[in-house]
């Protein structure tokens, strides 16, 4: 995406936010940043953080100031972010407190970021002169990122191909006596070839005792192993992710009917998702499969997350796919569909794929095969 | 977010490892008459968190409740699910998962009669507000800042975690080995970060973070860009080894490039070596950043010169000016000097330290 392209697009955001703000009676909205929690602020600043503490101050008069944690970020934040002003409050929270000062806050303050908004800013905006009084204000973000424009899709499915080559590479040059650790180098390097600008992977490998993905250890790849792995390649600040199981050897016929539950229940939750349905909707479409065939004990929490998630600038968005959610799915969300589960035929087991929601179903971004692979 | 090799090999790191750690933090708890510690950590910025218990909440948060009397617990907001595989690489046996970990941590913390006690708060620049005020509406006691004597205490590495800084800084530097080898007129940044990631996960890196500025670009050191590096580049490889960080950053250039580039590259080098020579235990970290832009004013520079001080305590970030505290004795330091000359010109140099009987030396080999 070009600079020119990109800043209209910023530009919209912003006042579709301003907009969302004035219907809430926000006079300024502060959006913050922590490592694990950027892309609230990257969605309406284009800027992606190297420190935590980054904060972007929007008012209802159409000014944006960019504030830095160091002047190392506020000199990286000077290319490609557009902001009225950018500088860097050196670790000291008073200076946001005195800027906020400055711009004469009458009404409330509302903070996108609230679950983790650190103690040490909100105790320095109480206890400053003006009292300023802060609200969590993070869903009207929310409320704009989950349905995804055309360009937003875009990169998600450069991501999903970024996902689908590392993948490939990875069974490609997977063999018994890898640790699983040389495994991660291994999509690691496919992704940063591909242009991925970060990823994050899970794996596990067992005889099929595994319950969940976790980090890479150090165990050995063995034959007779049901190796699952989820990447998550980031393009451009979107993430896609694969959800994939692999058999070390041959594979058995409990393996293989597990995964055909598995195979079906997200087939369906493709074919059938549609905007206007709620994502408790689209995780029953796929549990229905499970209980069809006798494991309607292995759709609860114990054994399963849930049947999917949203995606884009953060890996787990808005809504979980899950019975009880009464989110209403959009044209123009993108899911991961991937119902996930340990059923006792085979241990735990991943399928998942992106899907951008369509009047016509889910329209898969990648192009992975979902079958059982055997390597 | 991570995803390298994390682990706890009980052969290299004995349990006694955590129980010096947890001593010495009893020990400071008492003498500021703290009572219990909540200490609060996420995927991104862990490292308090694991330093006492190796548990690493790898997607999600963590609070780590720490009494002087009583049972220490976990409370993660991850599934149950995984403590099969938390119970690999912590000692701790009590972990709570939880979508309310700041509800379920003050209900443990009640249990502790804390009345009129006092409870320390470690990570307060992190520590979000929300679980905070739960603690604070909840229970009768005074909640103090607790984040400069942890990292006081943290500051002192042991045995372990030099070894482990050791093993960060070998393959934080034969990475740096495969760039160099890689680099070429036309290259990437992403080509070049690719090689980084390769080598350093297969030899067991935990995280690994590669920052690149190509041809003085005036984003100054940033994540790489598909473009074609076309003179020179600025790097920086991070690599964390076991809970433990290296760094190392170094100016490339290509054959073409300006002498005058490589005199200017040559005095930062020599004034850098100086500087670091000349530190002395009970210096502020202050005097590094005085002593190096000294030298390298001595040395004939103009420009500006930016120093980035680390010392050791966070993740890749961290290159904070302001760090508060002296040198001294099995203290490990990063440190980044950014020199722009008046003609345009940048170049950036990262290096590793270990600061051990009262002097300072590299952790690597000099490239």
């Amino acid at each position: 995406m070009n600079e020119d392209s990109m800043r209209e697009e910023i530009e919209t955001r912003k006042r579709k936010f301003l907009q969302s703000m004035e219907e809430q009676g926000l006079q300024t909205v502060l959006v913050y940043a922590n490592m694990l929690r950027k892309e609230n602020l990257r969605y309406l600043t284009n800027f992606n953080p190297l420190e935590p503490g980054a904060v972007a101050l929007f008012t209802s008069k159409g000014e944006s100031i960019l504030m830095t944690p160091v002047v190392s970020e506020a000199i990286r934040a000077e290319n490609g972010v557009w902001m009225d002003d950018i500088f860097s409050y050196d670790g000291e929270i008073s200076r946001i407190v005195s800027t906020l000062k400055k711009l004469e806050i009458s009404g409330g303050l509302g903070i996108v970021g609230w679950e983790y908004v650190p103690m040490e800013l909100i105790k320095g905006l109480r206890s400053s002169p003006s009292q300023i009084e802060p609200v969590d204000a993070t869903a009207l973000v929310h409320r704009l990122r989950v349905v995804k424009s055309e360009s937003e899709v875009q990169k998600i499915t450069k991501a999903a191909q970024i996902a689908d080559a590392a993948f490939s590479y990875l069974v490609a040059n997977m063999k018994p006596g890898m640790r699983e650790y040389e495994l991660i180098a291994l999509t690691e390097y496919k992704i940063r070839q591909s242009f991925g600008e970060d990823n994050f992977q899970l794996l596990a490998s067992s005889q099929g005792e595994s319950r969940a993905m976790h980090p890479a250890t150090n165990k050995t790849i063995n034959p007779g192993d049901i190796f699952l792995t989820e990447i998550s390649p980031q393009f451009d600040g979107y993430y896609a992710q694969l959800c994939r199981t692999v058999v070390v050897g041959e594979i058995s016929k409990d393996r293989q009917k597990a995964h055909d539950i598995m195979y079906r229940a997200q087939q369906r939750g493709i074919e059938e998702v549609r905007p206007g349905m709620t994502a408790s909707d689209l995780a029953r479409i796929q549990n229905d499969v499970f209980r069809e065939e006798g494991y309607a004990e292995f759709v609860s929490e114990k054994y399963t997350r849930g049947r999917g998630h949203g995606i884009g600038l953060y890996i787990d968005e808005e809504p979980l796919i899950a019975e009880g959610n009464d989110y209403t799915l959009a044209e123009g969300m993108v899911l991961m569909i991937h119902p996930n589960t340990y059923l006792p035929l085979s241990g735990y087991i991943v399928l998942g794929d992106p899907v951008s929601v369509t009047s016509d179903g889910g329209k898969r971004l990648n192009h992975s095969e979902r079958g059982l692979i055997a390597i | 977010m991570k995803r390298g090799l994390i682990q706890w090999n009980k052969n290299v790191v004995p349990i006694e490892e955590f129980e010096f750690r947890i001593g010495k933090t009893k020990k400071t708890m008492e003498s500021r008459g703290v009572d219990v510690l909540a200490i609060y950590g996420d995927a991104c910025q862990a490292n308090n968190l694991t330093y006492l218990t190796n548990f690493f909440p790898y997607a999600d948060t963590g609070i780590f409740v720490l009494p002087l009397a009583e049972t220490p617990k976990l409370f993660t907001t991850h599934a149950y699910r995984n403590i099969p595989w938390f119970n690999t690489i912590t000692w701790v046996k009590d972990i709570v998962c939880t979508d309310h970990i700041g509800e379920e941590s003050a209900e443990y913390l009640k249990t502790l009669d804390l009345a009129g006690k006092k409870t320390g708060l470690v990570n307060t620049r992190s520590f979000p507000f929300p679980i905070y005020s739960v603690f604070q509406k909840g229970l009768a006691c005074d909640f103090i800042d607790f984040t400069k004597d942890f990292e006081k205490i943290r500051m002192v590495k042991t045995k372990v975690e030099k070894e482990f800084t050791t093993q960060a800084a070998h393959i934080a530097a034969s990475s740096f080995e495969r760039v160099r080898k890689a680099f070429r007129q036309g290259i990437s940044g992403y080509e070049l970060a690719a090689e980084v990631e390769l080598n350093s996960r297969k030899k067991g890196a935990e995280d690994v973070l590669f920052l690149i500025q190509p041809d003085c670009s005036p984003c100054g050191l940033s994540l790489p860009t598909p473009d074609p590096i076309e003179k020179m580049c600025s790097l920086e490889i991070s690599v964390e080894y076991q809970g433990c960080w290296a760094k190392l950053g170094r100016t490339l250039f290509l054959e073409e490039a300006s002498q005058e580039y490589e005199a200017r590259l040559g005095e930062l080098s020599r004034g850098f070596c100086v500087a670091v020579k000349n530190l002395r235990a009970g210096s502020p970290f202050s005097s590094l950043a005085a002593e190096l832009r000294n030298q390298c004013a001595l040395s004939g520079g103009n420009g500006s010169l930016e120093v980035y001080f680390d010392p050791g305590l966070e993740p890749y970030w961290g290159i904070h000016q302001k760090a508060e505290g002296v040198f001294q004795n099995d203290m490990i330091f990063h440190v980044r000097v950014v020199l722009k000359s008046e003609a345009g010109l940048q170049m950036a140099m990262s290096d590793t330290y270990l600061f051990e009987n009262s002097a300072a030396s590299l952790m690597f080999e000099r490239p």
